[in-house]
């Protein structure tokens, strides 16, 4: 024993910076990507003759950040402009509430000519482009839900705007929504069938994956035959990889797959009772 | 407080934290399975995660006082007997 005692500090201290490292690391990581979003610039390139009014709208009533990029433009008419969307992530993704999504809805006299569906760029951050041509003003409402049961936020909405004049723009205001405020949809309910074999289940996101397609479960289920009562992770739960299914989904926002009613290899009838 | 009792903390909070990281290893591997994973479905993946990285680097610090504490022993077991 004798002898031990001296280096007994420094040892003490390599073994708590090895015990803290996840900790320290966090800390470093989380203070570099503040920094790289607080000096995030824009880089959009926007075709000739667009002026940019607001160059971005940003919403983080929770964790997450969404920020669109203009906020408010003056587009010639019948010219388009490139509209990123980002959501900032709190936590690196995946996450375990991955079921999170963005949405976009336009009204006025605007349509959305192209989208590249986005991507993550970098584990927390998401990165999504439009194109929009610009026939008369209008407006782009996005939404990003966050993840079902995630702690940190439940939705983070911005409306930005687009005119065709400066005039037009000077008589309106662009605005942040928050969670709390509702909006007006436009969008029509429509349903599909999805036919096909089972890739993947995802019991805690619930969400099955056929053909490349995800269909989310959600609610409260019915077992046909059964008239038992079904939660949606329950129904997930029955349903195995190399599965037949058909599903009946309504598409929802940009074109996410509710399921409504599944059937499993012909025999297990589910229905959504609510 | 003498060299036994800093032995004795370092040792049992060596035993709980290695304990800990062997639960939550079982628990993580036992989600990738194809039906065993319903066993421990209902535990959220984050707190086990969290569980398994944070328990496992106390467990290397305290691993490296264990080792401080107990080189003359280890040494011993390197030595050839005669």
């Amino acid at each position: 024993m004798r002898g031990l005692g001296k280096g007994l500090p420094a040892v003490v201290v390599i073994a708590v910076f090895v015990a803290l490292f996840p900790v320290i690391m966090g800390v470093i990581d989380n203070a570099l990507y503040e920094a790289k979003i607080q000096t995030t610039t824009i880089t959009t390139s926007q075709p000739s003759g667009v002026q940019i009014l607001v160059p971005q709208l940003v919403s983080q009533q929770g964790a997450d950040r969404l920020v669109v990029e203009p906020g408010k433009a003056v587009v010639p008419a019948g010219e388009t402009i490139n509209v990123k969307i980002y959501v900032y992530f709190k936590h690196s993704q995946p996450c375990p509430y991955s079921d999170w999504h963005v949405e976009y809805s336009v009204s006025g006299g605007i349509e959305v000519v192209s989208d590249d569906g986005g991507k993550l760029v970098d584990p927390k951050t998401y990165e999504r482009i439009l194109i929009i041509k610009v026939n008369s003003p209008g407006t782009l409402t996005v939404t990003y839900y966050y993840g079902t049961g995630c702690p940190e936020g439940t939705m983070e909405r911005v409306v930005a705007e687009l005119c065709t004049s400066a005039e037009q723009a000077d008589n309106t205001t662009a605005i942040t929504m928050t969670p709390t405020t509702t909006q007006a949809s436009t969008e029509e309910e429509t349903y599909t069938n999805i036919t096909g074999k089972v890739v993947t289940v995802n019991t805690e996101a619930r969400y099955i994956v056929v053909e490349n397609k995800s269909i989310y479960v959600r609610g409260t289920w019915l077992d046909a035959h059964t008239n038992k009562t079904l939660t949606d992770a329950e129904v997930v739960g029955l349903i195995k990889p190399g599965d037949t299914i058909i599903a009946v989904c309504k598409v929802i926002g940009s074109g996410r797959l509710m399921a409504e009613k599944i059937i499993v290899n012909g025999t297990l009838v589910l229905e959504k009772s609510e | 407080m003498n060299m036994y009792n800093i032995r004795r903390i370092v040792s049992i909070c060596l035993l709980i934290s290695a304990i800990l990281v062997f639960i939550s290893g079982i628990v993580l591997y036992l989600r990738t399975t194809n039906v065993l994973y319903r066993a421990v479905i209902w535990i959220p993946a984050w707190i086990i995660d969290y569980i398994h990285v944070y328990a496992g680097f106390v467990a290397s610090g305290l691993a490296i006082i264990h080792v401080y504490l107990n080189w003359n022993a280890l040494k011993n077991y390197f030595k050839r007997r005669k």
